[in-house]
């Protein structure tokens, strides 16, 4: 099986066995696109919550990899691309976690990096199948393309959690 | 941080800083362990885009605790980790830690935070003394998990905007129990050409 | 002549518990510990100690600050810094706000003591 690694800030999409890995999310979120029909995966690992926040940056080329306002419309037209139909499209969210034990006040960015993906995903009409978010560990996601399966791992839990697509949802 | 502007005579200063800077932090560990006698290697100093930091420290899917802290001196600042893989932790934890104590609770959670506020505040009086400012620091953050999800989220939670970092890295041995630590100092955009500014360099 | 008693003012509890039991071992009662600086002002106000162990590096009020405000309302506390953090300037600032001595950490235990019966002699 062909197997791809998506980075920090970074984003893939792989097509009938492949397999998409993204390892280490803590207060990143990744967001995993499946399309069942066509047997189209997607993932994304979004550092940050809202691109326009920090747009004051100039000095380096716009990733839309990077945040969750941006992120998920861009794995979309890659997947559309790879002919993947945005109608059938079900999303997976796992990450956005607090993994340094420090005092501080307000929301942490894993908190809002979670909301924001929910929020985009709702925007665009993409039902969420699981989600594995929050606390206070690390995660590895993976979504293998031929089945759908996404399996999240961590270090502190030793269980797998193993979602599959049920048939139907989303499909067009 | 662009790499634009580095020049190789900038990484030379850097790694020497580095060098001192962390010889003063693995003098103040030797202190902590009777003297036991700690090795430094060369420094690393490296460009990375922002997708290979989380590998910065080896294999991103190990377990490390890594006590993150953040140097400031006006407009300037300094992240810096200390990050030490499991059986470093494991094994520090044991000397330092009195009989009877859980290692990984709240006690020896909260010796390695001492141990990071320690080594980084050495590493800062070198640093102070070379370049002649005064760095103050925030408390210590402690985590204890995958590397490369405590490195991404080092990123995350400081809102680094920059697509690539200037890393700077030692590592230390502690050669009587074969295990090693790092250092690793993630200064802001900008922060790099005001401390090379401070130390002449052109 | 009774116990001196020490305020121990740290924000990890690991170093609090290693003052603690070096002061405790050398015949001084620890009767309060703070985790920042206005935990260390609040304290000093209500246990009134002879002495003070005070970190720099805390959440909320560092240590100098606290160091001045506990001076303000005491013009003779005793207070001892206990840092990581020994850069020049802090030192001096540390001094300046009223610390009557300044211990680097890592310290051997004998310095702790040792800077606790220089400044109450003094």
């Amino acid at each position: 099986m062909e197997t791809t690694y998506v980075y920090i800030a970074d984003l893939a999409v792989s097509q009938n066995e492949g397999l998409l890995v993204t390892i280490g999310l803590g207060s990143c979120v990744g967001v995993a696109l499946y399309d069942a029909k066509r047997k189209i995966a997607g993932l994304v690992h979004i550092l940050l919550n809202d691109s326009k926040q920090y747009l004051r940056d100039r000095s380096n080329q716009f990733n839309p990899a990077k945040f969750a306002d941006t992120a998920i419309p861009e794995l979309i037209k890659a997947m559309e691309e790879r002919g993947a139909s945005r109608g059938a499209l079900v999303a997976h969210l796992a990450g956005g976690s607090q993994l340094f034990d420090y005092k501080f006040d307000g929301v942490g960015i894993g908190q809002k990096n979670i909301e924001a993906a929910r929020a985009k995903l709702k925007e665009l009409g993409i039902a969420i199948l699981s989600e594995d978010t929050g606390g206070d560990y690390g995660r590895t996601m993976k979504i293998n393309a031929g089945s759908g399966e996404v399996i999240i791992s961590s270090l502190s839990r030793e269980k797998k959690l193993t979602f599959i697509n049920p048939r139907g949802v989303g499909s067009d | 941080m662009r790499d634009a502007g580095i020049t190789e005579q900038h990484k030379d200063i850097l790694a020497e800083l580095a060098n001192i800077g962390t010889g003063n932090a693995a003098t103040a560990l030797s202190q902590m362990l009777d003297h036991e006698k700690i090795l430094l290697e060369v420094p690393e100093v490296n460009i990375s885009p922002l997708q290979h930091v989380p590998e910065s420290l080896g294999d991103p899917g190990q377990k490390i605790a890594a006590i993150m802290m953040e140097a400031a001196c006006d407009e300037l600042e300094l992240t810096i980790l200390l990050a030490l893989p499991l059986p470093a932790t494991l094994s520090l934890i044991d000397q330092l830690l009195p009989e009877g104590l859980e290692p990984l609770g709240e006690m020896g959670r909260s010796l390695l935070m001492e141990l990071g506020n320690i080594l980084t505040g050495s590493y800062l009086n070198a640093l102070s003394d070379m370049t002649g400012l005064t760095f103050t620091l925030s408390p210590p953050g402690l985590g204890l998990d995958m590397a490369g999800a405590l490195l991404g989220s080092v990123i995350a939670d400081k809102a680094m905007l920059e697509d690539s970092f200037i890393l700077i890295k030692t590592t230390m041995h502690i050669l009587s129990r074969e295990v090693e630590g790092n250092l690793l100092l993630l200064p802001s955009a900008g922060s790099l050409h005001k401390i090379l500014a401070r130390l002449g360099a052109q | 002549m009774g116990k001196k008693t020490v305020l121990v003012v740290d924000d990890t509890a690991f170093m609090r518990m290693t003052l603690k039991n070096i002061l405790e071992k050398n015949g001084y009662s620890v009767i309060g510990e703070g985790e920042d600086g206005l935990q260390a002002i609040e304290l000093y106000k209500e246990l009134n100690p002879s002495l003070v162990t005070m970190d720099i590096t805390m959440p909320n009020l560092d240590g100098i600050k606290a160091i001045e405000e506990i001076i303000k309302h005491d013009a003779g506390a005793v207070i001892i810094v206990v840092s990581a953090m020994g850069q020049k300037a802090l030192v001096i600032d540390a001094l300046n706000a009223g610390a009557k001595d300044f211990v680097v950490k890592p310290f051997q235990p004998e310095r702790i003591t040792e800077a606790l019966q220089k400044v109450s002699r003094g």
